[in-house]
């Protein structure tokens, strides 16, 4: 199930955004939220200081129990109507998302670095355009 | 989720066991699952083809997420449990890579037996199963937004998709 992520720093994010834009936030339960790189309260976190800081419109944040299981985004039933989409899960929730709305850009809040094997790292291929 | 490819045919399995084994069957129930090579079911199949063929399967264990060590040590000190892994000599695992590494660690004392291989990320659907989309860099595949199913990725990387049985 655990992928090796690390967050993206905020200000990497913050960088992506600018005022005014109506944005949704998915963020993934699992993989990252046990690595301190997403979750409801982080995704909370991140959304204030987007909107103070930056002054953009959330108009949606969903939390997905595995953000790498397309049927849990699907029955979020994500709206269309944004500008930009700030993903907290791993590449592979990532793909999901894109997947589901290929004209929508899709700004990865997370890194996803491998999947461990024992104490070393089976690294992964980043899909184009992912890396911030 | 890992995408778990098969790593070997059920008559090579049969290679590494004799009929003296006492055999335990071992399966994650999380991605190998998702990658339809793990699962009670599954492990059935593969108990039922065992015994067919004359062979001692004495246990078959579904372990939640099997790349937890703590869930997998678990098992051999449970009551219900620590005496089947105790008399057991060989442990089939489906499972991935770091699932299987993990379990051959803690049950030190069987032939642990790997089915299962990771070969990089997936996205499930209920509709579509599992695909692959971001690979493992050793594979030398690009990543995939739509995804490659596993029939797709087994044999793009020279291995086998689905249930052993």
């Amino acid at each position: 199930m655990v992928c090796a992520v690390e967050a993206v720093p905020y200000e990497k994010i913050k960088a992506q955004f600018k005022k005014g834009e109506k944005i949704s936030i998915v963020t993934c339960n699992t993989c990252t939220r046990s690595q301190d790189a997403g979750s409801a309260k982080l995704m909370e976190e991140i959304a204030g200081l987007l909107v103070k800081e930056v002054g953009v419109d959330i108009v949606e944040e969903i939390v997905l129990t595995t953000g790498c299981n397309a049927d849990y985004y699907d029955h979020a039933d994500p709206i269309d109507r944004v500008d930009k989409i700030l993903c907290l899960g791993c590449w592979a929730g990532w793909t999901v998302i894109k997947r589901k709305f290929p004209n929508i850009p899709v700004i990865a809040g997370v890194r996803t670095l491998g999947i461990p094997v024992l104490s070393d790292m089976q690294k992964v291929v980043a899909p184009e355009g992912v890396e911030l | 989720m890992i995408v778990v490819l098969r790593s070997m045919e059920y008559e090579q399995l049969k290679e590494h066991i004799v009929e003296a084994d006492r055999i335990i069957l071992w399966s994650c129930n999380d991605c190998t699952k998702y990658s339809n090579l793990g699962g009670r079911a599954h492990l059935e199949a593969l108990a039922k083809a065992l015994e067919k063929d004359g062979y001692n399967v004495t246990h078959q264990e579904i372990i939640g997420v099997g790349c937890q060590p703590p869930l997998i040590r678990l098992r051999t000190k449970h009551p219900a449990t620590k005496e089947i892994f105790e008399e057991g000599t060989v442990l089939i695992v489906m499972a991935c890579t770091d699932g299987f590494l993990k379990t051959q660690r803690v049950f030190k004392k069987m032939r642990v037996i790997q089915v299962g291989e990771s070969v990089g990320l997936g996205v499930y659907s209920k509709a579509e199963g599992m695909k692959l989309v971001i690979p493992l860099e050793e594979t030398g595949l690009p990543p995939s937004i739509e995804g490659y199913t596993l029939e797709e990725a087994a044999k793009k990387l020279g291995k086998k998709a689905g249930p052993i049985v």
